[in-house]
């Protein structure tokens, strides 16, 4: 396994190339091939997690060439924590899609769904190992291109025009990081984020302003990309107007990678001293706070159960970027957390939502009441989903959020822990009424005992299984968000 | 002031160069002018890298080891390069999206599109 690192970004790329040149002959060879790519990526990225948390951070030179003439990337324990994210959601998600999408997509688009979907697993390992600034770019833009695909890939007009705001706000979002990196070029003369990290802080006394114009360049970017509240727009559309499988993907992973690059270029690149002088955590702070109350109020106004989510999904990203935003270790991990809990969260309401619509055929929140008594099971999951969503204890939900509230709480200001409340409360607003219609509504006549095939439920089950397991012993994603929220803090 | 100015010409040119491009992208309804306008505002950050990479009388960097001193540095241009198809093949899928969008509303303007999509 010592080239885990280049394989967890080489062999999705490559499954993609293999399922799309077999898609035309034999469909089912690519639907399995897209699945078993993910399985083995999964399982490349646990054993890189089962290394790095015993021997520390993993650096690997491509093609031999060391930093700063080369090109490296890092496995550090983030990465490889959301390298086993994605490995495994993404896994879960594909062997949900391959039963699932064939009768959503049809024939001619689903030849290209699968290779799709695995270059933008391979762009999104890229982009949370990438160790340099300008690999960082390439690889957001191959999930930027892939993420469209997904969402565009039946050629429905609303799927065709969410698709096409969100590429052209994404290009936006990728020519102001790649600016800020040149303007980091430009001041600091290298690529390498461990030596540009280095040089900055003589870079940004010399030149105070082109640094503070490159953290703002990245943090609009992959701010925007990211969704972070007033650059939301796109998102709503776009993860609602996609196939079931692909808002999965997009509303649970793709917008987390984005988070993790900032979370990079902000602690690791930066460094809290020099982060804190600039007024970019201060604005993020505002923003985040606002995405919580924003998003979690216009979800209350929703009928359609996937913009319900989407909008959820704006909310959700809030905390995150609300404990990224305060100087503290513990709220720093519980958002670290967050991009965790939120993902396996995410993913599981979104194909419960999309196995709840296959079978019923109903959008609308109102069409669904009454679905607990034909489809348990998908009803059980998404409760559990919802409740975790909400932060109920014994949820996963809740132990993140108690991490940013105990964050706020170090900083001495219990203010902030009420507004991580006060959101939460919100939440409950608008996932509660659709789960107590979903029981105890009147039923309009659902199919009668029409549980998805099991190659659908599995995985949404074992995703609420994971909700409720992590809410319990939080110990697997929480020690090492602690340990990785600590080594942002021990720099310089 | 005026000296500063001139000394950071290239990054002026590239920052009004961009903020036109950001501008036609945000503001104009036609899809096609909105991927010319995301054009225009990446070849301003490449003109911008590629720029950085300028070195006054500077020579080619091919050529004997050991004088490193006169060269033009290669690195933006190389890394431009790799920016130039990334925005052609951004560019490309932006075209066949708009196609779709046209073959299946029979529109290009933004506003008339989420009025169609709304509708039915």
């Amino acid at each position: 396994m010592a080239h885990g690192p280049a394989l967890v970004i080489a062999l999705p790329f490559l499954g993609a190339f293999v399922c799309g040149w077999m898609g035309s002959r034999r469909i089912g060879f690519a639907r399995w091939g897209a699945v078993g790519t993910a399985a083995i990526h999964a399982f490349i990225a646990l054993s890189l997690l089962s290394r790095v948390t015993r021997n520390g951070p993993l650096t690997y030179a491509t093609g031999g060439w060391p930093a700063p003439l080369g090109i490296e990337v890092r496995v550090d324990i983030l990465g490889a924590v959301v390298l086993t994210l994605l490995g495994c959601g993404a896994t879960l998600i594909l062997l949900f899609a391959q039963s699932h999408e064939p009768a959503e997509l049809g024939r001619q688009a689903e030849r290209w769904y699968w290779p799709l979907c695995l270059t933008l697993l391979g762009g999104m390992s890229g982009l949370v190992i990438a160790k340099d600034l300008f690999n960082l770019f390439v690889m957001a833009e191959i999930c930027s291109i892939a993420a469209c695909g997904i969402i565009s890939v039946d050629s429905r007009p609303a799927a065709l025009e969410a698709s096409f705001k969100y590429l052209l706000l994404s290009a936006v979002g990728s020519g102001a990081v790649l600016l800020a990196t040149a303007m980091l070029y430009s001041v600091t003369g290298y690529l390498d984020m461990d030596a540009i990290s280095r040089a900055l802080p003589a870079a940004a006394a010399s030149f105070p302003r082109v640094t503070m114009g490159a953290l703002a360049l990245y943090l609009v970017g992959f701010g925007l990309k990211a969704a972070l509240f007033p650059l939301h727009v796109w998102l709503p559309d776009a993860h609602s107007a996609a196939p079931s499988a692909s808002s999965a993907l997009l509303s649970g992973l793709v917008v987390k990678v984005y988070v993790v690059a900032l979370a990079r270029i902000g602690y690791q690149v930066w460094g809290p001293d020099l982060l804190w002088r600039s007024p970019a955590p201060y604005v993020m702070f505002w923003f985040s706070a606002g995405a919580m109350f924003f998003g979690s109020i216009v979800a209350i106004a929703q009928r359609d159960i996937k913009r319900l989510l989407a909008y959820s999904t704006i909310a959700q990203m809030g905390y995150i970027f609300f404990g990224l935003s305060l100087r503290s270790e513990n709220a720093v991990a519980g958002a670290l957390l967050h991009v965790f809990n939120h993902a396996v969260m995410k993913v599981c309401l979104f194909l419960a939502a999309g196995a709840m619509i296959a079978r019923t055929g109903k959008r609308d929140l109102a069409g669904l009441s009454g679905i607990a008594r034909s489809m348990p099971l998908t009803t059980a999951a998404f409760t559990i989903g919802a409740l975790a969503m909400i932060g109920v204890p014994g949820t996963n939900g809740f132990i993140s959020k108690w991490y940013v509230a105990l964050g706020a709480l170090d900083l001495g200001r219990p203010l902030y822990a009420v507004l991580v409340v006060a959101s939460s409360l919100l939440s409950g607003a608008y996932y509660l009424p659709f789960v107590i219609s979903a029981y105890f509504g009147p039923d309009p006549g659902h199919p009668r005992g029409r549980e998805g095939p099991p190659a659908e439920l599995a995985p949404i089950v074992i995703l609420a299984a994971v909700c409720v397991l992590t809410g319990f012993l939080p110990r697997f994603p929480l020690q090492h968000m602690l340990e990785v929220a600590k080594s942002f803090f021990a720099l310089r | 002031m005026s000296q500063q100015l001139l000394g950071h010409l290239n990054f002026l040119g590239a920052m009004v160069l961009f903020a036109v491009g950001l501008y036609t992208m945000l503001t104009h309804g036609n899809l096609i002018k909105k991927i010319i306008g995301m054009n225009i505002m990446d070849t301003a950050v490449f003109l911008f890298v590629v720029s950085l990479g300028y070195v006054r009388g500077g020579r080619p960097p091919i050529g004997a080891a050991g004088t490193a001193a006169g060269f033009v540095n290669p690195l933006p241009s190389a890394l431009i390069l790799t920016g130039i198809v990334i925005a052609v093949s951004t560019t490309a899928f932006a075209l066949a999206l708009a196609i779709k969008i046209h073959e299946n509303l029979g529109t290009l303007d933004a506003d008339e599109i989420v009025r169609r999509t709304r509708s039915g």
